[in-house]
């Protein structure tokens, strides 16, 4: 913890709670202009501490993407500010990392090359990056997969090669975008627990956009939820279920009772 | 492991029912058949009809054979198949080369894009033939307008589908490679450009017809050799076979051309397409 930068003037202790790994000021997002200019993002403030998981749920058109797209520094704010340590994050950064509804793997590149892509973006040496990309290929459960097309992989696997892609780029925060919103149920559930598996052993912080309830309940320590037109956020949900999660959870009262109380916060506005 | 991998482990080769085989067999050889059987009843169809109508405006079958005999025994003639064929090979790649380079520069800077697109929309609506006497009037006649006509004619449809593929990087791999810092120039060379590759290599095929097209008019223009020079001083000499022997011996040599190129694209596609 001592390694947090002090903030100039600020108090010691409270040193960290003011440095969260992503904070959203009263961010707002308009685009358009003119009289064709839509609120797409509204005031939303919040903070994700290192190491959470936290997900963000809501209708199609909520702005959750956007709001994906500013903490990556792929967008910027029209209002508000965000950070990442400390740090105002106006473009894309090494420590933050980016996975979308579609795992984005070059045909051209075999899933092991795929997977390299962050080391020969950063120019660095394939040598070492290779054993490890491997290992990690192996870990994800498509170790025997490396060295075919991405084309030849079915849509579970191209996600598993997508994660391990994120994962050679190594980011402190992995930011997804409905990263498995196009899969069947069964990939789905398979993705979710390959999911929590990797996010336990990293330590990394994760924030996940979802349209799913059960999907963004089974996953966080917190969800967001937020609402459409313009995207706010209602209310952040705890979720003390215990870990490591099983599939069998979902069918507990308790995890239904949080299902339901989203369910209240999306419909009651 | 997860569950999916059997089912989407690819289709290797073997493990085919031997009855689905033979009758794919059975299937192929009958497209064959009814392949050439066309090809019979079609030089069957040409010698009547030769009988009938008049030489001069349609050769026997058999004279035109003769008269592909004969050329093929001629030094002249393999001297124009030379002609046309450097003629279409530098014109088109050429053409290719100017289209490919200014596809990429268009993609990469949108001033440029800009500031071309109106030239481009208008220039690609001009019939390329009526350029001609002006090429003639600039490099002369023969070979060097030929092939400028052939560059103008391939430029385009490189131009088109270069840029077109070039364009149609997705969203989320524009993305990608933004939260990964990738310079401009790695986006092109790492994402667009192998991306772009299968509608490039339509646009070099196409250009490839195009260019056979802007040979053999290019020689109609005042040349004194080659391929299209040939079939217009036999065809002004009446040597109806003749004109047939070299039709045909234009169309081989732009199938082999295209084919060329066809295989260019095999060698540098060497991943599976997509489905």
């Amino acid at each position: 913890m001592s390694t947090e930068p002090i903030a100039p003037g600020g108090a010691g202790g409270a040193t960290l709670e003011h440095h969260p790994i992503l904070r959203f000021d009263g961010l707002s997002k308009e685009f358009g202009r003119g009289g064709a200019r839509v609120l797409a993002v509204d005031d939303v403030s919040l903070e994700v501490r290192e190491g959470e998981l936290v997900t963000i749920v809501g209708p199609s058109g909520c702005g959750k993407s956007t709001l994906l797209k500013i903490a990556a520094g792929l967008q910027r704010a029209s209002g508000g500010s965000v950070s990442s340590r400390g740090e105002e994050v106006t473009s894309p950064s090494p420590h933050i990392g980016m996975m979308f509804q579609t795992p984005v793997l070059f045909p051209w590149r075999t899933t092991l090359e795929n997977v390299l892509l962050p080391v020969d973006v950063a120019k660095a040496d394939r040598g070492a990056a290779q054993t490890r990309a491997q290992t990690l290929l192996d870990r994800a459960g498509i170790g025997a997969f490396a060295q075919r097309y991405p084309t030849e992989l079915s849509g579970g696997m191209q996600q598993r090669a997508a994660l391990t892609r994120l994962l050679m780029q190594d980011p402190d925060l992995m930011l997804m975008d409905e990263p498995f919103g196009a899969l069947d149920e069964f990939s789905r559930d398979d993705m979710n627990l390959h999911l929590l598996d990797v996010w336990a052993q990293s330590g990394k912080t994760v924030v996940l956009v979802t349209h799913s309830i059960q999907e963004a309940v089974f996953l966080a320590d917190r969800v967001m939820v937020m609402t459409p037109r313009p995207g706010r956020l209602a209310e952040t949900i705890e979720v003390d279920l215990p870990r490591p999660r099983e599939l069998a959870m979902t069918t507990t009262p308790e995890f239904q009772e949080i299902v339901l109380e989203v369910r209240r916060v999306l419909g009651a506005l | 492991m997860p569950s999916e991998v059997a089912v989407h482990a690819p289709a290797g080769a073997g493990g085919e029912p031997l009855a689905r085989r033979l009758r794919g067999l059975l299937l192929r050889r009958w497209h064959l058949a009814a392949t050439l059987a066309v090809v019979v009843l079609a030089v069957l169809l040409w010698s009547w009809l030769a009988k009938v109508v008049n030489p001069i405006l349609l050769a026997p079958p058999g004279d035109v054979w003769d008269a592909l005999r004969t050329l093929t025994g001629v030094g002249a003639f393999w001297s124009s198949v030379g002609v046309t064929a450097r003629e279409m090979a530098i014109g088109w790649a050429g053409g290719v080369a100017i289209g490919l380079a200014l596809a990429l520069v268009a993609v990469r800077w949108k001033t440029v894009r800009d500031a071309l697109y109106p030239y481009v929309v208008v220039f690609s609506a001009v019939p390329k033939v009526v350029l001609l006497p002006l090429f003639a009037a600039w490099v002369g006649v023969g070979m060097p307008s030929t092939i400028m006509l052939t560059v103008v004619a391939c430029f385009f449809p490189t131009y088109v589908s270069a840029f077109v593929g070039l364009s149609q990087t997705s969203g989320d791999a524009l993305d990608l490679m933004r939260s990964l810092r990738a310079k401009p120039r790695q986006l092109l060379l790492m994402v667009q450009l192998p991306g772009a590759l299968p509608m490039i290599f339509t646009g070099l095929k196409a250009s490839m017809t195009v260019a056979a097209l802007g040979a053999v008019v290019g020689e109609f223009y005042g040349a004194r050799t080659g391929l299209g020079f040939l079939i217009n001083s036999y065809a002004t000499n009446l040597e109806t076979p003749y004109v047939y022997a070299v039709i045909i011996a234009l169309s081989l040599l732009a199938l082999l051309l295209y084919f060329a190129v066809e295989l260019l694209q095999r060698l540098v596609i060497r991943w599976p397409a997509s489905p």
